[in-house]
């Protein structure tokens, strides 16, 4: 009788084990989304830079472009004296180029154009997605093996991967 | 009569101007050497790692795209001079004439050599339309970017394009850690990193002379135009007054 007893609490032990699972955290790739839309104001306050990639001459301004994050505006009237004057927040941007009142700006399979005739009110006037683009990162991250955070595409396109600390990845790649 | 005449011909020569010029949009920006974008005229040339696209951007509020070509891998900057693009990849130097339809005819592909395996530097090009301007390195401040190589290739090649069907090398050049370029005149311009930026008189092609070195500072890319050098580094802007090539004088610095 004591055996039978002590089998069946071993047994709801081991039961009442199995459900608690707990969570694995593993380090991997998490995707950023993109979620900009046609009439979108994305003008800010001047921000300080970092990481700057290259550069246009748009006049008596400068067009920094700081991969990833957008293109800081400098009024160089002066060129003793410049002026950082305001940023246009593009997350995931690639390139730029400046025509007329526009600035046209490549980001994952999108060409976007947003309206620069006022530094201080750059609205999104175009989004014309790309396609068979190399540059839209698709639904894992290329070059990468391990795990990654599974992509959701009614989130929007993703424009990088960041590293992180997941929780129960459940995407990985393989080499 | 003669003077609707004079007019008809003054507008004539101003149109002509502006369609011989480089960039024929006066309000076209110029873009450094770093770029995976550049407009020429009505089209805007995009570059991503596999293809060159072309867009019209006679509405630049409405791009078309008018066409794509497949390059390869690791595609990475685009530089226009005179009607000739100049692409540059981690392998190889492209170089495209633009048709009269604005789409980009591959004229040549020469191959930076043979690397060893998994060696793949990163580059820009830039031309003055006889000699294209090649700058390859492996050094780079972060792991995780393509650049980065354990075995170290960082130099400045230069290609005699007169025939852009069939580029030569006639430079090679050791630098410490070579980006972005400019040229004006016979002044070439070269960012070398963290070992700031150099000054080459280039009228000798195969022996171009170190006439400068902006040192203290690390240096991305740079555009030299009317007498100002703009330079930018990772968290910097400096500009420079070269009006005298040999007493290069500092202007404004803008960091964070």
């Amino acid at each position: 009788m004591k055996f039978i007893f002590l089998l069946l609490a071993c047994l709801i032990f081991v039961q009442c084990g199995e459900e608690i699972v707990e969570d694995v955290i593993r380090p991997g790739l998490s995707p950023r989304y993109t979620t900009l839309i046609e009439g979108q104001n994305i003008s800010a306050d001047a921000m300080p830079y970092d990481e700057l990639s290259n550069f246009v001459i748009y006049g008596d301004y400068l067009l920094l472009l700081e991969k990833g994050m957008g293109v800081h505006i400098i009024d160089n009237q002066n060129p003793s004296s410049p002026i950082n004057f305001a940023f246009i927040e593009m997350p995931g941007i690639i390139g730029v180029v400046a025509l007329d009142d526009s600035m046209i700006i490549s980001l994952a399979n999108y060409l976007i154009t947003v309206d620069i005739s006022d530094f201080m009110n750059v609205t999104i006037v175009n989004i014309l997605e790309i396609e068979n683009s190399a540059q839209g990162l698709g639904l894992y991250p290329l070059d990468y093996t391990g795990y990654f955070e599974c992509v959701d595409p009614e989130k929007g396109v993703v424009f990088e991967w960041v590293n992180e600390e997941l929780t129960n990845p459940k995407c990985r790649t393989f080499r | 009569m003669k003077n609707i005449c004079y007019f008809t011909l003054f507008a004539f020569l101003l149109t002509s101007i502006r369609c011989t010029s480089d960039d024929s949009l006066a309000s076209t920006g110029t873009n450094s050497s770093y770029s995976s974008m550049i407009a020429v005229g009505n089209y805007l040339y995009q570059v991503d790692p596999t293809f060159i696209t072309t867009y019209n951007v006679t509405d630049p509020r409405d791009p078309v795209e008018i066409d794509k070509q497949n390059l390869g891998f690791e595609i990475e900057t685009v530089y226009h001079f005179s009607g000739i693009l100049f692409v540059g990849s981690a392998r190889s130097l492209y170089i495209f004439e633009i048709g009269d339809n604005g789409i980009p005819i591959e004229k040549s592909e020469t191959s930076y050599g043979t690397f060893q395996a998994g060696q793949t530097p990163c580059d820009p090009v830039i031309s003055d339309g006889d000699y294209a301007y090649v700058t390859l390195t492996t050094t780079t401040s972060s792991a995780n970017s393509s650049c980065f190589r354990p075995e170290p290739f960082n130099k400045l090649l230069i290609y005699d394009v007169a025939n852009i069907s069939n580029p030569i090398l006639i430079s090679e050049r050791e630098m410490v850690d070579p980006r972005g370029l400019s040229i004006d005149g016979n002044f070439l311009f070269v960012c070398d990193g963290i070992n700031g930026l150099m000054v080459f008189d280039k009228s000798d092609i195969e022996n171009i002379t170190e006439i400068g070195h902006l040192a203290g500072q690390t240096t991305r890319d740079v555009i030299a135009r009317d007498d100002l050098l703009i330079v930018i580094g990772e968290d910097q802007l400096r500009q420079y007054d070269y009006s005298d090539i040999t007493a290069i004088v500092a202007l404004g610095i803008l960091e964070f």
